[in-house]
């Protein structure tokens, strides 16, 4: 897994917090089903699309691109070391307008965890980091409608 | 970044794959070099499921 993920950190920050990689839990997770989907991901895709892994502090750091449309967005997702208990954070880091469902850091509005619908929360015994890809790829297609209509194009989940 | 926005055609698709994803369960299919959408099925094969984004639960 070191040979996976890059040693870098994205701030420099250092951290006292137990990450991701500090629990047994955590690294079999990462080597058992994140780290393999992201290879299955990266396979056949052109290199700067393909999903980066780093480590940040006590989180691990996916660093991508996605293009649903005709503009290109890099992306960052989160993996707290409280995951997969607790959904991944993805945000733009490329500019947006501010639209609907874009909180702070444009900080995308993917997961509702208080929610009594399930097709709002995060589940961590059924999604992995490729979820939050996918999620992120969504909301990026609905700003792109959104920037050129003014309307987000599907229903808001309660 | 200078926004390139979507022809009638193209939005049309595009809002057509996203509520049929939302409302019926559509896939929508992302191309596997780029990630830009290539179109949407009713059902993904198993070799393409990276690449087709199906039940992704989301709040928004």
């Amino acid at each position: 897994m070191t040979a996976l993920i890059a040693k870098t950190t994205d701030d420099g920050q250092r951290t006292t917090d137990m990450g991701l990689l500090d629990s047994e839990a955590g690294k079999r997770r990462l080597l058992a089903i994140e780290i393999p989907v992201i290879e299955q991901y990266n396979t056949g895709r052109d290199p700067e699309y393909r999903i980066g892994v780093h480590r940040a502090g006590g989180s691990v750091l996916l660093r991508y691109r996605l293009k649903p449309a005709h503009n290109d967005y890099g992306l960052e997702t989160r993996l707290l070391s409280s995951y997969p208990t607790v959904p991944p954070e993805t945000r733009v880091v490329s500019p947006l307008k501010h639209c609907p469902h874009l909180l702070e850091g444009q900080t995308l509005c993917l997961w509702r965890q208080g929610s009594t619908r399930a097709t709002s929360r995060w589940d961590p015994a059924r999604f992995t980091c490729i979820f939050a890809v996918q999620a992120a790829w969504r909301w990026l297609a609905c700003y792109e409608i959104w920037y050129d209509t003014g309307d987000w194009p599907i229903p808001e989940a309660k | 970044m200078d926004f390139r926005t979507l022809n009638d055609t193209e939005r049309r698709q595009l809002v057509h794959a996203l509520r049929g994803n939302a409302d019926q369960g559509l896939a929508i299919l992302m191309d596997r070099r780029n990630t830009s959408f290539v179109g949407y099925t009713d059902e993904a094969p198993d070799e393409e499921v990276i690449n087709a984004i199906k039940s992704v639960p989301c709040h928004y």
